[in-house]
């Protein structure tokens, strides 16, 4: 299916999702209306079931949508919108009872009907979930403990909103809506069943085995893996996979990416990870024939996903992996296509990949731009960040015909598409990919 | 910013418009004010 064909049922299927029910109840015979308010938070109450539901869809990781958006940007749209959500799900109490402060009495929970109490409680989950979620690096909480603490709230959020929902039983007594809530619960559930159980049974059928561990400069790790009794995964150079040492069961996984040659036909994949954290510290004590777990491939950050006359690579640091798989990739298919690479690195010493990005630049029509935070003494080439004076002094005239591939840290994407603005780069001719995620 | 990161930034922003108008509307017709 072509990617703009994708993308365009991704958002059908979008909108029917959350404004559907809504729509139809408008256009459709309905019990008597009432106050304006009560219906404005009756109408608000809907949208933000259908939202809290469809939060589960887009860090499902269904191919589906990960090949229509890149993975971070599915991450970004659940932040974003799960904040909406859930200020509009607080809306829906807090006009009613503005409305009629004689509700505010369903706040008692040992009082007030079953109803009112699921109301509340998910209302609870609801602030929890943010509140465990915008500040989990600040509360310390690590990522896969915060994961199940998520996953539990958001199934109880879910759960009692869908409760208090039929339970009230006003504009639900209606017999379609009825029936598209129930198939928008199947939805929902099909896709946590997907997540929880399915998807870690098909990576414990197709397990990977460690290679090949190679030192890198910058304390990184060359992490080569060999599929364990099946075929292995086609990619496309650029992508990324979780990875995983333990039982997927676990959701104790890491997004790398391939920094390998994707038309390699030996099945090997590679990784190329920094050591940063937890997870990454751990790599270079990985034993050879260690099962790792791939979850894989994913993201649009690739030059066969888009039409690529020339391009342009900005990487910072490790961000120069996805990048490096691109290169190889090109390069063994003898691809002579302009090419132009700032790879900013702190120091000489942890350039990454820096004896073969020159034998790289010498297959490859390729330019590239070392910049150096602290150069060595009788540097020539270009030093502290990838500035638009820099990118200025390398790029052809027609570089605004280009396409431009960044990846690196938030804040070294933020200045170089700062820069991308003062050089009045075309927004549709730039893909970038950032670290974080979750 | 990319174009990817912009259309999603969008789909947020048309979102939330869309979900205050639909509101409103529903409240007007069904207190006939619409």
């Amino acid at each position: 299916m072509k990617k703009k064909t994708q993308t365009f049922l991704w958002l059908v299927f979008y909108f029917l999702l959350v404004f559907l029910p809504l729509v139809l109840l408008m256009i459709l015979p309905r019990p008597e209306g009432r106050e304006f308010l009560r219906e404005v938070s009756v109408s608000l109450g809907f949208l933000a079931m259908a939202l809290l539901g469809l939060q589960t869809i887009p860090t499902s990781r269904l191919k589906f949508f990960t090949k229509a958006f890149p993975m971070d940007t599915l991450y970004t749209f659940h932040h974003g919108l799960s904040i909406f959500t859930f200020l509009i799900a607080l809306a829906h109490p807090v006009l009613l009872f503005i409305n009629n402060p004689e509700t505010l009495r369903l706040l008692n929970l040992i009082q007030a009907p079953w109803r009112a109490r699921a109301a509340v409680i998910s209302i609870v989950a609801m602030i929890l979930l943010v509140i465990s979620s915008v500040w989990r690096e600040m509360m310390k909480l690590k990522y896969d403990v915060w994961r199940w603490i998520h996953d539990g709230l958001s199934f109880l959020a879910i759960g009692l909103a869908l409760y208090h929902m039929f339970k009230v039983n006003y504009y639900m007594s209606l017999t379609h809506q009825k029936i598209i809530w129930l198939t928008l619960t199947g939805i929902w559930t099909a896709i946590i069943l997907y997540i929880r159980v399915v998807r870690p049974i098909i990576l414990i059928k197709k397990p990977y085995k460690v290679a090949r561990l190679e030192e890198e400069r910058g304390q990184c790790w060359s992490l080569y893996l060999e599929p364990d009794g099946h075929e292995g995964m086609d990619f496309e150079a650029g992508q990324f996979a979780w990875l995983t040492a333990e039982s997927p069961f676990i959701f104790r996984e890491n997004p790398f990416s391939f920094s390998t040659n994707a038309d390699h036909d030996d099945r090997y994949i590679g990784f190329t990870i920094k050591e940063l954290g937890d997870f990454t510290n751990q790599i270079k004590h990985l034993e050879m024939g260690q099962t790792i777990y791939v979850d894989g491939p994913y993201g649009t950050f690739s030059m066969d996903e888009h039409e690529c006359k020339k391009m342009v690579f900005i990487a910072g640091g490790i961000g120069s992996a996805p990048i490096m798989s691109m290169l190889r990739t090109l390069a063994d298919r003898g691809d002579q296509r302009p090419i132009i690479f700032f790879y900013g690195n702190p120091t000489w010493d942890t350039v990454i990949y820096r004896e073969e990005l020159d034998t790289l630049e010498e297959k490859l029509d390729m330019n590239l731009v070392h910049v150096l935070e602290k150069p060595p003494e009788n540097w020539e080439g270009e030093s502290g960040f990838i500035t638009t004076e820099i990118m200025r002094r390398h790029l052809p005239q027609d570089y605004r015909a280009a396409i431009f591939f960044i990846c690196g840290p938030l804040p070294m994407i933020k200045a170089v598409e700062g820069c991308f603005k003062e050089l009045d780069v075309p927004p549709t001719h730039v893909f970038s990919e950032q670290y974080e995620m979750a | 910013m990319d174009i990817q990161h912009i259309a999603q930034r969008w789909l947020i922003i048309i979102t939330v418009l869309l979900c205050v108008i639909l509101a409103l509307v529903f409240a007007a017709i069904q207190t006939g004010l619409l």
